[in-house]
This record gives C-alpha cells, structure tokens and sequence, in this order.
C-alpha cells in the first residue's frame, strides 16, 4: 500500500511526475514529507526518467537580484533592488510606452502644452492607492513639490516656477523658462505619485518602509534577504497584472546563475557581465539586453596637472582602443566607442561625426603628448570598481596603449561604493577614475548637462570641467523651441566634449534582463532602467 | 561548595561584559578605519547635492567626532538599540531579529550533521586503529577539511541542484513546511557539517584510542563486560572530553563558515546580512551584527565549559 499524507499519496506524485505536472524538485520535496528517503525519492526519479519540467501555473515570479534592499521612496534614490520594487509600486502621469518607447498616458490621460511655459495634465479618475485613497491632483501637487525639495531627480525642476490643481482631475504646470525635457519628468522614479494624505498621516519614514502607490503590485512584505510583492486588486488597468505575487530574493551571482538554469529562478536583472556569455548558453532563457543609456566613462581630473592640459587628455582619447580592450564581450551586450558620448538611439546623438574624431593611432597618440605640457610622459592612478568586468577591461587595454606612448598607469581597484563615493567628493581625490552613468531621461542632454556644466561642479561633474561655451550651448539648447536650433546645440555640446575630452568614452554595456522563455515580458525601453517589466508580464 | 560553585559561574558570566565592551570598540574602529564613505550608502551614486549629502550625514550622526558616535552607539546598544540601517532606514535589531533564526537552523543543523558522520567514524577508526579503514578514515576526513567552503557551497549546488536537478540551489524552504526545510537545508547542512568532520573525527579518534589503552578500561574487559558495553558506557564518556572542548573553538569555524554558506545558498541569516552590510558600508548593521556574532561566541563557550565540566569533574568551573 502506497505511503499517504491527506488525501497524497506517493502514486498520486508519480502520476503528477509523469504527467509533467510537478518538477523533479517539487516531487523531491513532496517525497520527503512523506517520509521517503532521499535514496527512494531518487530511485523512482531514475525510474520515472522524467526531464525537468517546471509547473507553468502559479503566479509567483521569483526575481534573483544582488543589491541590498534599501527604503521605497521613488524619489529618494535607495538603491537597484528597491528601485525594482517601486518601479512596481509607484508609477506618474505618463510613462514610456514598451514597443515605442514613446510617452503614453498613465495616471494622466491626456496633456496639452499651450506655450513652452505651461503643462497642463488631465488625470485619470478611479485611480486608488494600494491603501484605498483615491488619486486626486493634490497628490500630483504634494508629489512634485516634495520632489523639488528631497529628490535625486531635483535638477530636472530646475526650471520649475509652480504647479497648481486646477480641479480634482487637472493639474497645471508652470516654468520660469522653457524646457522642453520638462515632458518627461512624470515617466522617471523622481516623477512618481506619493499619497498625500498617507504621508501625512504616518510620515516619512514609515511611508519608506510600508509604500502606498497606484501600481499592479503592492509591496507585503520586506526583509534583508527578500522583499515580496502582490498584485493589487484595485489596479486600474483592468486584466493586470498577470502574475500574483513577485518575490525579489538577495542571492549571490553564482547563486542566481544557478538558479536561472534550474528554473528556481524566474528573472534576473543582475547576472554579472563576465556571467553572460555562460547565461547565453542555457536553453531555457533567454536574454533582453539594451545598450544605449548605460555609459562606461573615465572623468579626468581636469582640476590638476597633467590632466589641465587639453592637449595631454586628446592624446591619452587618441591612444584608447575599446574596441580591442572589449573585444571578449558579445556586441549584443556592449558596444565600444571611438569618442562618441551619446549612443545613436538618443534622439540629438552626433554619433557618427563624433565617432570619427579619434582613430586609436599610437604613433599620432605620441606625437600629439610631446607637444603637451608633459611631452615625456608621465605616471598617473586609474581608479576602477573591482567588481565590474566591463569597466576593469576598458582600464587594463588602456594602460597597456598608455604605456606605449610612455603614460605609466598604476590601476587602484575599489569597492563599487568607493568608487561612487570618490566621484562626488571635493576636492577630487582621483587623477582618472571610471565611472558609468545612467540616462535618466530618454534624450542626449540628460549626461551632457549633468556631467559637465559649471553649475554641477559641486554635484555631478566629475571632471571639474569648466568652459562659458559649454555652458552657453547647454542653456540655449534647454530653452530652445525648434528642433533644428536644438539640433545645432547638442551637436556644439558633443563636438565641445570630443575635442576637449574631459571625459573617456569608452562604450555603452548593456542594461540586461535573464527570464526564462515561458515568462513573457516586455520588450525593454530606451531607458530601461526604470521599467515596470512584471506589470504584463506573463508565465506560458 | 555549591555557593562556591555558583559564585565561579557569576564571575564568568560577568567576565563576558568588558569581552564584548573591547570588542565593541575594535569593530567601531575597525568600521571607521577601513576605506569608504558611509554617506556613500545613503546616496548610492545618486547626483545629491552637497547639502543633501551634509543633512544626511547630520541625521545618522556621522558628521560627529567619532568618540562622540561610540559614545552614542553603545549607550544605546545597552538597551539593545543598535540603531536604524543607513541603506533600509530600518531597526537594526529588528533586521538581526528576523534573520537570527536562520542561522540558528543551519548551525544546528550543520552541527547535527557533523556529529551523525564523525561520531561513528571517529569510533570506527580507533577500532581499527593503525589498519586501511583508520588510514582511509583519517585521509578521507583531511580531504574534506582541505576543501574551502565556498568552494564546496559552488559545488554541492553545481552537481546536486545545477547538473542533477533533485535539490534546490537557495532558501530554507521555511514557507513549505518541515518537508520542504530538511529538502532545503540539505546542502547547506552538509557542507558546513563536512568542514566540521575532520578536526571531531581526529579528536575523537585519538581521545577514544588512548583512553582504551588505560588500565580502567583493561580491568573492565577483564571482568568480563562486553566489547561494546566498555567502549560505550566508560571508553566513550571519557574520550567525548575533548570533543566536547574543542566545540568552543570549533563554534568560531562554525561561525565563519556559515557566513559563506548562508550567503551562497541565500539563507537570509547573520551571514547575508553581514555580507551585504559590508559590501554597501552599512555601518550600523555590521557592528550590531558583529556584537551579536561576539555574544553568541562567548556564551556559547561558556556553555561548552559547562557541558565539560559536567562530563568530567577536572574540568570543573573555578
């Protein structure tokens, strides 16, 4: 008589085994509880010779990811693995749309802009936040003005003058002066929709631990190893989502490899870039890369000598080959670049003439350095993160032509933190240091005003870059109204950087996505970073 | 005697405190001393401004003289208030809490695994001593101890969870029952245990095999008890002494290496946490994190004293 427990018996798992109902880990576990041996549970798997089949029912997606898991305040920056969750959480007026990548109405239902000065948004009725509240404007109002005082995404309000409801559903925005990246600032995290009257009621900390939005998920549970999210009953998009609960787990690299190989694990954002290649070879997933908005630079420090001298930094951008030095990387997860900054899909990109600036000639490389301030050469540091492949690759082929032209490069290797921590502290503590950085917003200007204009000195610009025309360039082509005059400045702005080169341009690598195939999910934004991918996302 | 006895045990009890008191202060230090700037965590590479970073800094006191932040720290840790995560913003004691009882389960269970293989084979060995089985035993027992864990987590999850497909890679398994944390906790279990088997099976083995060369024993066999009655009731009592000493410093390996196994099989224990804390220079959760590691040790040692004494008088608190 076969061993049961209720109404499970061990010929009732057999048959689910079989039937390719129930995955050989699953039957291992039912086995077990039944009080089979491990001995036995295996034999009848040899038996069975089933293959591993995974179960295709369910609705929890299990999501492999790396970072700690901070606070869920969109607009307080905490972190990769809670941005995953408030990406899911919180959401804002517009959004971008996944095949176009184009806005598309969210919470708003439709804008208008009747002079470069003034937005106005129409909001959706019926929405509510997960705690039942409804979403009215003054939650557009309290959201956009604390973002203005406490976000990371602050600068891009810079411009802001005021913002009013004008009733329950209509909200309007004013500008001190034109800016037309002004449309996006409702898609990004900085953007999103807080609960007024939640916060209100149980304050800041709190609502960073226990978030209310208007997104498919609601947030159930966090710790430091997992941070678990379920589908809200009440979204307003009717059919979403698909899948009814996501788990976001803290593994280790090898141990989300692994994972994704056994089917334990559903999706990753975070497989290491030395790991895709071995990714790629799994039959059972399959990858969405998106290069583009992902930069990998090095900043000189144009503050101190050898790197004040333009003359020397055009030498060390001639000498590079990232082509060479990242030749091991697939071109599907990265692309090296010649000097171009901004990638061909941003709308204002100069690729191609920025690209054909440099052409990775050592003998010009030299010839160029002994006209400079240092026509000997010199010895510098080249700071690095020790856990990022890509980068430490783009560093050790650069030191290897440096040191042809006669630049010894000593490289320090750092923690991810440190390096992050070294490029906002002043007086910079760095000769060259790679770094990489993120488009914000789906547009050319986003890096190029925030990296190198001499109001960010004190922030973002890592280099210590100074230059009026740059400058100029950049406050001519926020303000500007014609496609063709901001055309004309972007282009100035990259041809400034190119030939000034402040910063090395070493390539765009690729924002991944690792999901088994019977997940369906979207196709990733020209951002990507910020993507709400489980919102329709599916199991087959 | 028994009041002598008790006052012996108060004094050992109390002489935890200024252990846990230096060690406090080395872990503060040694946090301060390393490279990193904890601000760092709270802005994560995220373009704060200056005075962003400086309201940061004001709230988590950092921006204080570090005596000032001990000062401020272990008062607080008095009350079992280590203070709030600088990435969660969370209680750090609630963060240890929720994470203790995992490591709890595969210390234990990692233990437990440890005794049901180097118990028998510790005794089989000395049985044998000096022919092929103790020789194998004792090679075999060396292997294991020469293999670095984290390389034996990579491959027990490699064969039995990446190649073989029968046992999950992570997790304890804790919202599927009892079935599903034994199915869970296999590997882990395991590979903890097996570090732990070489140093019990050699001691054990060497302890067994001198006490059944003492006269007590000799006289025993020569009354006539059975082979196996001498080994288990007066070989076996007397040659567990040292094992149950050497648990001390075997619990600061046991310590150690369930930080890597927890962390590879994603247990969600001390071993995460720590990780991770150190990784993004979350200074609160490392030192309330390592004061619980030193907490730990330190009674745990105690109790081995007293499990020691217990087994033989000569180890006697005094």
């Amino acid at each position: 008589m076969a061993k049961s427990v209720g109404s499970v018996s061990i010929d009732d798992l057999v048959g689910l085994l079989q039937a390719g109902r129930m995955s050989r880990r699953e039957f291992v576990s039912s086995g077990i509880a039944l009080g089979l041996s491990l001995g036995a549970v295996s034999a009848i798997l040899a038996a069975c010779g089933t293959s591993t089949t995974t179960a295709t029912t369910g609705g929890t997606l299990t999501t492999g990811v790396v970072g700690a898991v901070g606070k869920f305040d969109p607009q307080g920056w905490a972190g990769f693995t809670s941005n995953i969750a408030t990406n899911h959480v919180f959401q804002s007026l517009v959004r971008l749309n996944f095949d176009t990548s184009e806005l598309e109405p969210c919470l708003a239902t439709a804008w208008e802009t009747p002079d470069p000065l003034t937005y106005i948004y129409h909001l959706r009725k019926g929405v509510k936040f997960h705690n039942g509240d409804p979403f009215t404007a003054d939650d557009v109002v309290f959201s956009t003005n604390r973002s203005k005082k406490v976000s990371w995404g602050s600068y891009a309000l810079s411009n802001l003058d005021s913002v009013t409801a004008l009733d329950p559903f209509t909200v309007q925005v004013k500008l001190s002066k034109p800016d037309w990246r002004f449309k996006w600032f409702y898609y990004w995290p900085p953007g999103a929709i807080l609960s007024k009257k939640y916060l209100e009621s149980v304050g800041e900390d709190v609502a960073a631990q226990k978030p209310v939005g208007t997104n498919a998920f609601k947030l159930t549970s966090s710790t430091s190893s997992q941070v678990v999210l379920e589908k809200f009953a009440d979204y307003w998009e009717k059919g979403l989502p698909k899948v009814d609960k996501v788990v976001l787990r803290v593994l280790d690299g090898s141990t989300i490899l692994s994972g994704l190989k056994t089917g334990e694990i559903q999706l990753s954002p975070d497989v290491g870039f030395d790991q895709m290649t071995l990714a790629s070879s799994f039959s059972n997933v399959d990858i969405k890369s998106r290069v583009g908005p992902h930069i990998v630079m090095t900043y000189m420090n144009t503050t101190k000598a050898p790197f004040n001298d333009v003359r020397v930094r055009q030498a060390i951008a001639e000498a590079l080959d990232n082509a060479a030095a990242l030749s091991a990387y697939p071109a599907k997860f990265y692309l090296p670049s010649k000097g171009a900054w901004i990638h061909p899909s941003f709308e204002f990109s100069a690729y191609n003439e920025t690209n054909a600036v440099y052409t990775s000639n050592l003998d010009k490389a030299k010839s160029m350095l002994a006209q400079s301030s240092t026509p000997n050469g010199f010895s510098t540091t080249w700071t690095v993160a020790a856990t990022r492949p890509q980068e430490l690759s783009a560093v050790l082929g650069a030191q290897e032509r440096l040191g042809k032209i006669g630049i010894k490069v000593d490289i320090k290797q750092l923690p991810d933190p440190d390096v992050a921590g070294a490029t906002y502290t002043r007086p910079r503590p760095f000769d060259m240091i790679t770094y990489n950085w993120l488009h914000n917003q789906p547009h050319a200007l986003d890096p190029m005003a925030a990296l190198l204009t001499t109001d960010a000195l004190a922030v973002s610009n890592f280099p210590g870059y100074s230059n009026p025309a740059y400058d100029d360039a950049v406050a001519k082509a926020i303000v500007a109204t014609d496609k063709t005059e901001i055309t004309t400045h972007m282009r100035t702005l990259q041809m400034i950087q190119v030939r000034d080169v402040p910063l090395l341009v070493h390539g765009w690598d690729g924002i991944r996505r690792v999901a088994q195939k019977k997940l369906e999910t979207p196709v990733q934004t020209l951002v990507a970073e910020y993507d709400d991918w489980f919102r329709p996302a599916r199991l087959t | 005697m028994v009041y002598a006895e008790g006052r012996c045990l108060s004094v050992r009890v109390l002489s935890i405190i200024p252990v846990l008191f230096v060690a406090s202060i080395l872990i503060f230090v040694a946090m301060r001393v390393v490279p990193g700037d904890p601000v760092t965590v709270l802005a994560e590479g995220s373009p704060l401004s200056v005075e962003q970073r400086q309201a940061l800094s004001h709230r988590y006191h950092l921006d204080q003289p570090i005596v000032t932040q001990y000062a401020l720290w272990i008062a607080n840790a008095a009350h079992g208030d280590f203070g709030l995560s600088l990435k969660s913003n969370r209680p750090v004691s609630q963060i240890l809490a929720e994470s203790l009882p995992n490591t709890l389960l595969l210390l234990l269970g990692g233990f437990l695994v440890s005794l049901i293989i180097s118990v028998p084979l510790g005794i089989f060995a000395a049985l044998r001593e000096g022919r092929w089985v103790d020789q194998a035993i004792i090679s075999l027992t060396m292997l294991l101890l020469s293999i670095p864990l984290f390389i034996s987590c990579v491959l027990a999850i490699f064969i039995f969870a990446f190649q073989l497909g029968v046992l999950p890679s992570f997790g304890t398994g804790a919202e599927g029952g009892i079935g599903s944390i034994v199915v869970h906790m296999l590997l882990p279990w395991t590979t903890l245990g097996l570090a732990l088997v070489a140093v019990q099976t050699a001691t054990l083995r060497a302890g067994l095999v001198d006490v059944l060369r003492q006269e007590y024993i000799v006289m025993a066999q020569s009354r006539g008890l059975p082979w196996s009655q001498v080994v288990r009731r007066h070989a076996l009592r007397s040659a567990l002494v040292p094992v149950v000493t050497l648990l001390g410093l075997q619990l600061s390996y046991m310590i150690v290496g369930s930080v890597f196994v927890d962390y590879i099989f994603g247990l969600g224990g001390l071993g995460t946490v720590l990780i991770n804390a150190v990784n993004f220079r979350d200074l609160p959760v490392v030192q309330g994190a390592v004061m619980v590691v030193a907490t730990f040790f330190a009674l745990a040692n105690l109790g081995v004293d007293l499990l020691a004494s217990r087994l033989d008088p000569r180890y006697a608190i005094r």
